[in-house]
């Protein structure tokens, strides 16, 4: 197996960050689609705490700690809507949602 | 060691996460995120992240994907009703975007000398200070140099809380 | 802050205190608005003479100043600078204001505009003190547009008048011109110093020195561009001092009432142009072409002034032609290292041409606004006191020993004598010509059989007392340039050291060398006391005829009367030149610009938006999707510039 170095882990948090990006792009659920933008934090979480070793200190494990805590509150915050967006509307696929029309 | 936990963690990520998006349950989508979620757990310990390897077990896999799973069975989300309207173009459309991307990535990441060698790599686990997977540093860091901004992050989660309940109410 | 400074900030603005509170409080109340005028400039007289005990004592202060915009590497500064030039200003100002204050109290009686009159009056004093106490170009600048603004609403005061109006327009458009040099002169002098390194905040206290020792600080002493700057800063001088070709205005400007010409437009705010060249006179210095040319502005000024006064018959308009000669005076003494006289002129004049047009505005009250003096005559019966005092000033501006333009005319013609036997000559001449005219004025106002109808009176005290006073200013103004007075080079308030500003000796040498001349003083007054002979003969005893006078002179009358075709040649400009060059402008205006550009620009936009309000059409994936074009284009980019 070929040594792991920072790269490697540069590499994989833009395979999950891509995965996360075409759940966003392809789905309309928009419980499925919050969901994947988690996975799209997750891959940034994963760069963040590559860097911080790579440059031997902790400031990419502390943002990362953060990026969390947004993380959480985003997700309570974005079920919130979802959940005032269904009694609306009986749905929460987003082709029902088109109020932001320019 | 550590690229034993680099194979098997990216892999179960890779693999759960596509799983994940891919699913027309969404309780199905929901179980396959909390593998790939163990998986980023995985390659946190392996890189002597273990606080935040257990917080990722801890507030992601349990406490936001519970909520998540707490939301769909609100919303009663048969699979029925999530059937998808077929988007070829859109999937080919990120498909394509999405290898783009990660080809980009690989491009720069690859392209730049110092991330390559592995010789940084290796610092903080060979150094004679103290080991990155101790609670204690990050502790530090968080107490000491970023108290304000922990303290902030704690005021947004009231406020998210207290959003939450607010729009969910029903007559205010 | 010190005594001096605190003074002439007293002085500043207790004007513009009247000027606000009347504005804001007492429109409806006329008696009250014309007391807090008048209490206004009263301070302001007081605070100058107890400042003048001290700096006529030969007191030194330095200039008070803070810092007011910082701009870049810049900063703007607001002052005062307590010297004897400004303070000397500073009593004209306010001691022949006070006086003008308290004759329009009476003159205005029963106008509607009243408590407007009075706040206009108190906006011009407080502008006119600030170039007076100025430190600097930008000050003097501001205060020096103000000055503009007031005299334009003074001179449109009787806004129902079209007349009226258009002399306040004319007025304003004229100095405009000189502004717009004025400001040009500011920028080049500006940027030439910071091309030489030299970077100010424009105070004079600042460049004087700069330019005393010009050759120190890598300043061409000669140089073409601050010669031109010298001659732009003085074309601002040359429209507020009314010097041809930038006179036109103040003729027309007597359509405002009598107490403001004679306020303004004769002895105080004409004078700015004077007094702007004396305070920044060590930029002229150097430059003897700049000098020289205004030496000929001034000469021609008064000499083409002095004719037109002939063939007026508006007692007013009379006074107003004076004004222009006089000014011209001051600019040929100005252009001939004669500062010093220049604003011993501008000082004495002040009072006798106040009292002068205040007289004719007790006339014209007193005749019920009759301003025709074909239709006065043998007043000096009716009115004793207008009479008397206007023969006082007469003879003050004709220049009779020992009143007080005897004086200062004659340090003029010294100045003159030293430095061109043929501006001497001029000056000579126009010395003749004032006598005569003046004593024309004076025949057909109050001598003779009265031509009019209306019952005619002597004016109330309040406007009778002004006359006295300044009848008695006068006489006795001219006294100043006794062997005691300003003009010796010993005595430490002397004029010459007001010239070069603050803190210094007289730096520039052959201001006024020798003071009085017994030959000067015998040639003017032998020409003022022909003059007045000639006046005599044609308008007292009648033995020469006027009518066979002007039919001889024929062609050269027709030119008098036309005012030398002044306003016919501005007349073509306009509607020949300007007008056409704006005819195409709105051409192209209208057709390219509006049309073109602004009316293509907008449909474009509009355009761009139906394009762009096709793309968001509120589905969310279309926006993500959007976003992901973006970031993967950036990363191409990246990828590419790798």
């Amino acid at each position: 197996m070929p040594e792991v170095t920072t790269a490697h882990y540069v590499v994989l948090s833009a395979v999950i960050f891509a995965v996360g990006l075409f759940g966003v792009v392809t789905r309309k659920n928009a419980v499925i689609i919050l969901m994947s933008l988690e996975l799209m934090l997750n891959g940034a979480n994963l760069a963040f705490v590559a860097f911080s070793r790579h440059h031997g200190n902790l400031q990419g494990q502390v943002f990362t700690f953060f990026v969390i805590a947004v993380a959480a509150a985003e997700a309570a915050v974005a079920l919130a809507i979802l959940i005032a967006l269904f009694r609306l509307k009986g749905s929460v696929t987003l082709d029902d949602v088109t109020e932001l029309r320019g | 060691m550590e690229g034993l936990s680099f194979w098997v963690g990216g892999t179960l990520t890779v693999t759960a996460g596509m799983l994940a998006v891919t699913r027309r349950n969404a309780v199905a989508s929901v179980m396959w995120l909390v593998a790939a979620f163990m998986g980023m757990a995985v390659l946190f310990f392996g890189m002597d992240a273990a606080f935040l390897g257990v917080i990722q077990i801890l507030v992601y896999a349990g406490a936001i994907l519970v909520l998540f799973l707490f939301v769909i069975m609100l919303l009663n989300l048969t699979p029925s009703a999530l059937v998808r309207i077929d988007r070829p173009r859109a999937k080919v459309l990120g498909l394509a975007s999405a290898g783009f991307f990660v080809t980009m990535i690989v491009v720069v990441a690859m392209g730049s000398q110092a991330w390559t060698t592995g010789e940084k790599a290796h610092r903080i686990g060979s150094s004679a200070g103290p080991r990155a997977s101790d609670v204690l540093p990050v502790a530090d860091q968080l107490f000491e140099q970023h108290l304000l901004p922990f303290e902030v992050a704690s005021i947004l989660l009231l406020v998210a809380i207290i959003g939450a309940v607010v729009l969910t109410k029903r007559k205010v | 802050m010190d005594r001096a400074p605190l003074l002439a900030y007293v002085t500043l603005f207790a004007p513009l205190a009247a000027t606000v509170v009347i504005t804001l409080f007492t429109l409806k109340h006329k008696a009250l608005s014309g007391f807090l005028a008048l209490a206004g400039i009263v301070t302001g007289l007081v605070c100058t003479i107890l400042l003048a005990t001290d700096v006529f004592a030969g007191t030194k202060f330095p200039p008070h100043e803070i810092d007011w915009l910082s701009v870049g590497g810049i900063t703007l500064k607001f002052g005062v600078m307590v010297d004897s030039l400004s303070v000397l200003m500073s009593l004209v100002v306010t001691g022949v204001g006070s006086c003008i204050f308290l004759y329009s109290t009476g003159y205005m009686k029963g106008d509607e505009g009243y408590s407007r009159y009075f706040a206009c009056l108190s906006l011009f004093a407080f502008s006119m003190l600030g170039i007076v106490f100025s430190t600097n170009f930008v000050q003097t600048f501001i205060f020096w547009e103000l000055v503009g603004v007031s005299s334009y609403s003074l001179i449109g005061f009787y806004f129902a008048k079209p007349s009226a109006v258009d002399a306040g327009k004319k007025a304003f458009l004229t100095n405009r011109i000189g502004d717009f040099g004025m400001t040009c002169g500011i920028l080049l002098l500006f940027f030439t110093l910071a091309e030489h390194g030299i970077s100010t905040s424009l105070s004079f206290a600042e460049l004087a020195p700069i330019f005393h020792d010009a050759a120190k600080h890598g300043l061409d002493p000669y140089s073409g561009t601050l010669a031109l700057a010298a001659f732009l800063i003085f074309t601002g001088a040359m429209a507020k001092s009314a010097q041809v070709p930038l006179h036109v205005w103040l003729p027309d400007a007597m359509e405002g009432p009598t107490p403001v010409s004679a306020l303004m437009h004769a002895a105080t705010m004409v004078a700015a142009g004077v007094y702007l060249v004396a305070r920044t006179y060590f930029l002229f210095f150097n430059y003897h072409d700049a000098l020289e040319v205004i030496a000929g502005l001034g000469a021609v000024t008064a000499l083409l002034a002095a004719c037109m006064a002939f063939v007026q018959n508006d007692v007013k308009k009379v006074l107003a032609y004076s004004t222009l000669s006089q000014l011209g005076y001051m600019t040929l003494s100005l252009g001939l290292f004669g500062p010093g006289a220049a604003m011993f002129h501008l000082t004495t004049h002040a009072a006798f041409k106040a009292l002068l047009f205040l007289g004719a505005g007790s006339v014209i009250h007193g005749c019920h606004h009759e301003q025709d003096m074909r239709h006065m005559g043998g007043l000096r019966k009716l009115m004793p006191v207008t009479a008397w005092t206007f023969i006082i000033g007469s003879a003050a501006l004709a220049g009779i020993f020992p009143l007080a333009g005897f004086w200062s005319k004659d340090a003029i013609l010294t100045t003159a004598l030293h430095e061109s036997r043929v501006l001497f000559g001029v000056g000579l001449v126009v010395a003749f010509m004032t006598a005569c005219y003046m004593g024309r004025a004076y025949l057909m106002t109050f001598e003779g059989e009265y031509r009019g109808h209306a019952k005619v009176h002597e004016s109330p005290a309040t406007m009778t007392i002004p006359l006295v006073v300044l009848a008695g200013l006068s006489i006795v103004a001219g006294f100043f340039s006794l062997p005691i007075g300003f003009l010796g080079r010993e005595h430490p308030g002397a004029l010459d050291h007001m010239i070069v500003g603050p803190g210094g000796p007289a730096w520039f040498p052959g201001i006024l060398e020798d003071h009085f001349n017994l030959m000067v003083a015998a040639g003017g007054t032998l020409a003022a006391v022909l003059g007045i002979i000639v006046a005599w003969r044609f308008y007292g005893s009648r033995a020469w005829s006027i009518e066979s006078f002007t039919a001889t002179i024929g062609p050269i009358h027709r030119w008098v009367v036309n005012k030398f075709y002044f306003d016919e040649v501005y007349l073509w400009i306009v509607r020949e030149i300007q007008q056409r060059v704006a005819d195409v402008c709105a051409w192209f205006e209208k057709n390219v610009l509006v049309q073109g550009v602004v009316k293509g620009l907008s449909d474009f936009t509009r355009w761009l938006g139906y394009l762009v309000r096709l793309m968001l059409d509120g589905h969310l994936h279309r926006y993500v999707t959007m976003a992901l074009f973006g970031i993967v284009a950036i990363l191409a980019y990246l990828g590419m510039r790798n």
